[in-house]
Formats: structure tokens, sequence, C-alpha cells
């Protein structure tokens, strides 16, 4: 009994792919991989379908495949798809100890192989599953683009390199529309400390934007504000990284992603100020070119800091909160009354940030006896005595890790102490600081640019502020509010309209407010501890995927954004800055002003103050 | 007394189905002697497996039919479908896939009834008609469809065994081929008569795999094969050590040879397969039919069952095709 199927012939590329054709016209076809199978337990479907891989060929996990199917009337269908797994097995045999008859030549039996393709994409969209025997080709170039909806994209940028040998290997592209605010905005990166690489992956992106041009109008204008959190990774992202010419292939993957290999062209550097009279920047191996930063007390009390030094996740849910509403109100009273260049309170000027801690601490002494206005309220508002006591641990707490963020409007020059953005990236680094004194500068930050966003209002034609936040399940925690929160949860929601995008990270996405990773166009996953990826904030990346991304090595990350129904894996080049010191391309440093002084490198193994 | 299993699953019936009553006697003349005087067991040489090759078949009855004759009295059809095939071990098992036949009857006991072509879409099914003399009955339409598929079996088995740097396995009891080739050997599953008598027999048990009994020669005209003119040599070997649960005589298997062959070439064949079957027998728990259902054979019937179609999908078509036809004819 033999199958001849007369569906009519059909071309593809130039090849005709008639399923009545003899195979031997395919062994011709570089392309071509194997038919469409139709079993019982691998049946053809339009949303997906296995492939017979034909003996001499093969398919790995993420090759890109097409089949042209023809509909009764003779129209061609073209599906597009991806292949997310591949099975050997010895046809026909059941026992497990068959293999070894197989081997001895006892047992007949051939070892087959079929892929199974999630389809990507139907051309036209008539939904109707691959015929059984319609022959299977490899996508490459054109028909790629096609399958990944490269070619409906306008304005892209390049996510990375799909996975393969250098020369074969082709960019992976996400549309920039749903990165900038015009259809979507944000992305959410999660994956293991150390080798999920997350920090290095956004920095890249913001490379690929920045100095690949892929933002056009806009690039000029538009910027990016990151925070170095862990080590100096960021510190010298103006420097070019040795491996450009150590490594020869490197410069070929950035010519593959159509980017420049460079260090990043305009970046300015923010560390906070150390303790002591000297407004000097507190870093590690890098000092110059680094601004040392600091806010003074008029601007804290003006703005209404304070209530970023609560910044515990259930500061909110207690009375604390509203006692921390209440000094911060009497607090931009007593700037009113002060003159515009200092900060006093009752008219005396304070001029530290424990002076500030003292002066609270007195208004908030409850004796009926007292002269003092109280800031804790009279009668029924009052807060109570456990309340305020509460109140002040967590300040003096606070003011011990942070107080020196604080200063004197006559400390050095305000006015250039401050976190300009003026160059295209700024770094913040935060390393150093503890990790109430970090909360309380990212808070600050982001509550300042989006206030400065809601100034500007919502135009297309803004220039959007990209933000960096690693560890995001620190500041905004699934369970809990807390003004950090809040503000990043405004930004999630709001800020594609404000021109505001966020690249969160964190290692573990179920740990972080759902709504933020929900809000995120593009999620992101590097290397996922097993027990994470089964958790349900994976299931975009389907079942092969969950367990993949146990495995990714550094550098691969596995991408799914809004148009492509499959995640896609990327590899993206080691950077082309440096990412530490000792990466630093010779002569560069040198060539930097005051390069060779390295005076506050000894400090380089302090651990942050406590 | 000591109560043991035989080994085959009872829906394939047993591998034994002699008749404890069966006078020994009954079938001589066997000569015990041919090979050698004292009935003892034989240890060939030992070697490497040889290169084989075994030829098997499938049939299956797809649907029984009943037509009203031309004077009213009911004629019996059958549609059936046999498979054919060879399978080959030297080193590397493999299907001998351009070997494979598939045919399809239409077997009957009427008159010019012609060939049925059924096609399904690009499918074409044709049940060759063919009208079997004595096929008064079903059961003896069923026998003609199993007489075809021997018939095609031996037809096979002939044209490969010209190939004689191969053994060549035939199922079944050597049947007449048409100028066969010198080294083509019967192996006989299931027993129905020892020819042997019962003292001899009490060797077999005590036999073990590797090891065989002397040849015996039945006379031309003996048993149930009446066609064997010229005779038939014959010897019994044990397939494999089935344990305590098992009874021995459960895991003999017998084979034959033409008795036209000098008795050296005899000898060698009977060593070969001496060596050859312990190694390609199969295991209880695994084939309904083991030992005696060899793996390669196990695994051929497989694939020629999967080429006889779909066993509810053939039916549909008939279903289908007869309904139209009927339907066509009872109401037009």
């Amino acid at each position: 009994m033999t199958t001849t199927n007369q569906s009519p012939s059909i071309s593809a590329n130039g090849h005709t792919l008639a399923a009545n054709q003899p195979t031997s016209t395919f062994e011709q076809d570089e392309e071509f991989r194997g038919f469409v199978l139709g079993t019982e337990q691998e049946s053809s479907s339009p949303l997906a379908f296995s492939v017979f891989v034909a003996p001499g060929r093969y398919l790995q996990l993420d090759d890109v495949v097409h089949v042209r199917t023809a509909l009764p009337d003779g129209r061609a269908i073209d599906l597009y798809g991806v292949v997310d797994e591949v099975n050997a097995r010895h046809e026909g045999v059941q026992l497990t100890s068959d293999v070894a008859l197989v081997r001895e030549g006892i047992l007949p039996a051939e070892p087959v192989v079929s892929a199974h393709v999630t389809v990507t994409r139907v051309e036209p969209e008539v939904y109707v599953p691959p015929m059984p025997g319609d022959a299977v080709r490899l996508a490459a170039g054109e028909a790629r683009g096609r399958a990944l909806f490269f070619d409906a994209m306008e304005r892209r940028f390049p996510f990375g390199l799909a996975r393969g040998d250098l020369v074969n290997a082709e960019p992976v592209y996400g549309n920039l529309d749903f990165l900038d605010g015009r259809k979507g905005a944000h992305v959410n990166i999660s994956g293991i400390s150390g080798v999920a690489t997350k920090t290095s992956y956004a920095t890249y992106l913001l490379y690929a934007l920045f100095e690949g041009q892929r933002l056009g109008d806009l690039t000029a204008n538009a910027r990016a504000l990151i925070f170095n959190v862990k080590g100096e990774d960021l510190l010298f992202l103006d420097h070019p990284n040795r491996k450009l010419d150590d490594v020869p292939t490197l410069r070929e993957e950035y010519a593959k992603l159509d980017l420049p290999a460079r260090p990043f062209g305009s970046v300015g550097f923010f560390a906070p100020v150390r303790r002591g009279e000297q407004p000097l920047p507190d870093t590690g191996s890098r000092s110059e070119g680094v601004t040392g930063f600091f806010w003074t007390l008029r601007e804290f009390c003006e703005q209404g800091y304070l209530r970023f030094m609560f910044v515990d996740a259930d500061t909110e849910q207690t009375q604390i909160a509203a006692l921390v509403d209440t000094v911060t109100t009497h607090l931009q009273m007593e700037v009113r009354k002060s003159a515009s260049d200092k900060m006093s309170i009752d008219g005396v000027d304070v001029t530290s940030f424990d002076e500030l801690v003292d002066a609270i601490e007195t208004h908030l002494d409850i004796d009926p006896e007292s002269t003092m206005p109280s800031w804790a309220g009279r009668g029924y508002g009052q807060a109570s005595l456990g309340t305020i006591r509460a109140f002040m641990r967590r300040l003096q707490a606070a003011a011990r890790h942070l107080g020196h963020l604080v200063r004197s409007n006559q400390f050095g020059d305000p006015a250039t102490h401050r976190i300009e953005r003026n160059k295209q990236i700024t770094v913040v680094d935060l390393h150093r600081l503890h990790d109430r004194a970090q909360r309380f500068v990212v808070g600050v930050l982001l509550h300042e640019l989006l206030e400065e966003r809601e100034g500007i209002g919502a135009s297309e034609n803004v220039p959007p502020v990209f933000v960096v936040v690693d560890e995001l399940n620190k500041y905004a925690p699934r369970e809990g509010t807390s003004p950090i929160k809040d503000t990043l949860l405004d930004i999630a929601e709001r800020g594609r309209s404000l021109g505001v995008i966020l690249i969160g990270a964190q290692q573990t996405a179920s740990e972080v407010e759902q709504r933020i990773v929900a809000n995120a166009s593009f999620r992101i996953v590097g290397r996922l501890d097993t027990a994470e990826a089964q958790r349900a904030e994976y299931r975009f990346l389907g079942t092969t995927w969950r367990q993949r991304a146990t495995l990714l090595t550094p550098g691969s990350m596995v991408v799914q954004q809004p148009e492509i129904p499959v995640p896609l894996l990327v590899r993206f080049p080691h950077p082309s800055w440096a990412t530490r010191k000792s990466e630093v391309a010779a002569g560069s440093l040198a060539a930097a002003p005051g390069g060779s002084r390295d005076i506050i490198a000894r400090f380089d193994d302090t651990p942050p103050l406590d | 007394m000591v109560v043991r299993l035989l080994p085959w699953q009872p829906e394939y019936g047993s591998g034994l189905t002699f008749d404890t009553e069966d006078e020994p006697d009954a079938f001589a003349p066997i000569d015990l002697t041919v090979e050698h005087q004292i009935w003892a067991p034989v240890t060939p040489e030992p070697g490497f497996p040889t290169p084989v090759q075994i030829v098997d078949g499938v049939r299956r009855a797809d649907a029984h039919a009943l037509d009203d004759g031309p004077d009213g009295t009911p004629v019996f059809g059958l549609f059936g479908s046999f498979a054919v095939g060879a399978v080959r071990c030297d080193g590397v098992a493999r299907i001998l896939e351009d070997r494979i036949r598939v045919e399809r009857r239409y077997l009957h006991a009427g008159e010019s009834i012609p060939d049925r072509a059924i096609s399904s879409g690009a499918t074409v099914v044709k049940f060759t008609s063919q009208r079997v003399s004595k096929g008064t009955n079903s059961q003896s339409l069923v026998a003609a469809l199993n007489r075809d598929m021997l018939d095609a079996e031996a037809h096979l088995a002939a044209e490969l065994s010209r190939d004689e740097s191969v053994l060549t396995l035939v199922d079944g009891p050597l049947r007449s081929l048409r100028s066969p080739g010198r080294r083509v050997v019967g192996y006989i599953k299931r027993i129905q008569q020892w020819y042997v008598g019962p003292a001899e027999r009490e060797l077999l048990p005590t036999l073990e795999p590797g090891e065989r009994t002397p040849l015996f020669l039945i006379s031309p005209g003996t048993g149930i094969e009446q066609q064997h003119n010229d005779g038939r040599y014959s010897w019994f070997l044990p397939l494999r050590r089935l344990g305590v649960t098992y009874h021995p005589l459960g895991g003999v298997m017998r084979l034959e040879t033409s008795g036209t062959l000098p008795i050296a070439e005899v000898i060698a064949l009977a060593d070969e397969t001496a060596r050859l079957l312990p190694g390609l027998s199969s295991m209880p728990g695994k084939d309904p039919r083991a030992p005696h259902n060899l793996v390669p054979v196990g695994a051929l019937e497989t694939v020629l069952t999967h080429r006889l179609g779909d066993r509810r999908w053939v039916q549909r078509l008939l279903t289908a095709h007869v309904g139209r036809e009927a339907r066509h004819t009872m109401y037009a």
C-alpha cells in the first residue's frame, strides 16, 4: 500500500517542494531537514507540529524552520516555527534492554529522530495544520526574519546573537516600539547572581541603544541612570576592554550585531561623598572623573526625603508612617522660615544631620510640661510613646548609615555635587554604602526623576530615560509597601507615558511585586535556580525553557518579547568596555586625567561602612 | 511429579501440541543412525554465529463476506491481506525492505468475480479476486489465504537462498522450494509430533544451549508433509535455559533440511544452527511465543503487520466500499 500525495506542485525560494517529488531531490537542497509527521502521537496542528528528521540531516533546539503547505484550492500557506524539542529513538523498540540486542545485530531497528516545532507565524493567516509529508526546511536569512517577525519591526535593536558558531550566528532583534514607550516599555531580567550576568546584559542593552544609535533622533538626548551596587563593574564603562585586542572574534561579534566595538562615549560617574570634611567621592579603584554627591539639609527637608529613610516594607502599615508625614510637614514649614541658603529650625541653624536628628527628637517630646510645640501632635492625634521611640530608633539607625549624604548648605559647593544627568549614561556608585543608605539614594533619585518627568508632560518626542535597577526584590518586594516600592510601581505603570523606562533585574521574580514584572514588555531570563524556574512567574517560558533556563551559561539569555510567541535564546558579546580596572586596555587609563594617581585604591578592600 | 509451565502465552496456544497417546512407531520409518550410531548429545565446535536471513510472513482476515450466488445459494467470501519479508543478521540486524511484498485477496468460491480496487484519497487498496475451489466454508478460505502466504514465503526463500554465503531460515516445515540454494533450514516452532521415540526424547531435557541431538532421517512420504519425496534430515536443539519454572521441553526447537543434501553439508548446517539460534531466541516476558519466536522475526512480523495497513482503517475502507456498492445495486 503506497501513499501518493497529489498536492499541487509548490515552490519556495526557487526550490520545488511538491510532497510527491522523489526524496532524492531533497538531497540537493541544503536547507531541507525532513518531513512533517502525522502519527497518532505526533499529529500536526496549526500551532505545533513534529518533523521526521531525514537521515543525514539534523535539527537542533532553537533552529528556525519553514514549511509550505497547500490549501485544497492550491494557495500556499507558509508556516514558520522554532524547534523546541528533539527526540531520538529506536523505531519499534519497546523494551529497555532491546537496545543491546540492536547493537548485537540481533534485533533490527533503525534510530529515528523527530523534532517538535512551535509555530511562530502563519502567512497568510489561514490556520491549517501543515500536511504530514510536507517538506520542512531550515529558515535562513529573510525566511528566518519572517519567522521571528523581524521584518515587521520598523525600529529594532539587537538583543544579541542566536546560538551557533560565529560565522553562522544571526542577530536576534527586539522591537524598539515596545521598549521606548510607543507600544510598550520596560525590561525585566531574572537570574542567579554571578552566573546570569544580569547587570552585564542590562549594560549591553544600554550600549546597543546608545552607542548603536538605535534610538534615532532621540539618541542624543536620551539618558540612562544605572546604579553600581556590587563591585566596581560599572566604573570603567568609558574605557575600552583589553579583550577587544586579545580576543580577535570579539570585534566580529559586534560587527554581526551592527554595533561599534568601543567603550561608552558619554558617561558621568557619581559616588557618595566620604565622611569627613572634604567633599571627596567615596569610591574604590577609580577616583578620577567621579563626582562626589550629597544633598543639602535644606533640600532634604524641603523635598520630604525623610520618608526615604524609612524604607522597611512594613513601615507604611504602622503608626510610624503617620509620624513620618507629620514630621516631614513640620520640617517643610521650618524650611519656609529659614534663610534661602541655609536650614534652621526655630531660628537655630542646623549644620549637620546629627543636629537635625536632635532637633526632631526635641520636637517629639510629649512631656505635657514641655513648652516646645510638639510635632507628635496633641490630644487624640498624638503619637504614642512607643511609636515615637520606634521612629527615633529607626531615624538614628538610618542617620548612622547615611547621615553623611545630607550636609549643610555650606559644605563645599552643593551645586557641583548634585547628580546631574548631563551625560548619556549616569552611573551612581553605591557599592560602598550600607544597604539602608543604598535604598535611600535609589528612592530619592527615582523620585526626583519621576517628579521632573511629570513636569515635562507626556509626548512621543520626549527622549526616554532608562533606569537600571538591580535587586528589585529589595526595592519592590512582593509583600508590603514602602515609598520606593510606590515609586517603582509608579514607573512600571505610568513610566511608559512619561518616558521613564525601567530595566529591572532580580534573582527571583517570584519575590518581586507582580505588577512590576507584569508590566515589562520584555522578559529576560539568565540562568535560573531549579526550584525558582518552576514558579508561576516563568510560565511564559514553557516547559522546555524552564528546564533549559537552569543550564544557561554566562552570556546566554532567554528573551521573551511581545510579538514572538516563543522565547528565544541569545548570546551577547563580551563587553567592549572594561568591567574592572584590570580589564582596561593598555594605555587607556594613563591617557585619562589623573590616571596614574590612584590614591584611593588602597581602600579597595575596605568593607562598606556599617 | 513436578508441575512446570510451558513458556508460550496461552492466546497463542501451546508450543507443544503433540498427543501423549500417539504411538511412536506410527511415524516409522525414522533412521536415527545417519550421523552417529549412539543417540547422545552433539556439541559442535565453537565458532562465530553465521550470517543468517530469516523469511517470514503475516496474514490477516480483513472481513468475511457472503454473496448471494446466481441460483440463490450462499457463496462465502474473504477479504484478506498478507505480507512476506525477510530479516538479515550479519553483524547488523536489518529488514530487507526491498523484499517486502504486500498482497490483498478477495477469496471466494464464486465465478468470474472481478478484482476490487478501493480508492481513498490518493491511496488505492486492491483486493485481487481469487477463486478457491473448495471454498465452501469460511475456514477453508482462511486456510487458502494462509496457503497463499506460505507460497509467497517459499518463493521468497527460494530466491534469497540462492545467496549461499548466508544461512536461510524458513518458518515452519520445509516446503518444496523451487530450485533453492543448498543452505536452507526450516525451523518448527510448534511441535506436533516428535518423530523420535520416548527413549530418544529423554535426551532432550538434558541438552544445553549450543548442543543438539544427532541428525535423524525422516523417510519420504512420512508424516504430515506428504510432498517431501526425498525425505528430510531433522534434529532438535534447546534454545535457552528457562529456569526451573518452565519445563525444558518447552524450550526445544526442531529443525529440518532437505534429504537430498550430502550428509556432511547437513552436519555443518545443523552445527551452525546450534551455535546461532540460542542467541536469536527470545526471552519469556518479552515475546508471547518465547523462546521460539526469534527476536529478529518478532521485529520483522511487527514491520510486516504494519505494512498491512491499520486494521481499523482497512475495515472502514471495506465497509464504505461494500456499502456504497450494495446501496447502488439494491436501490438503483
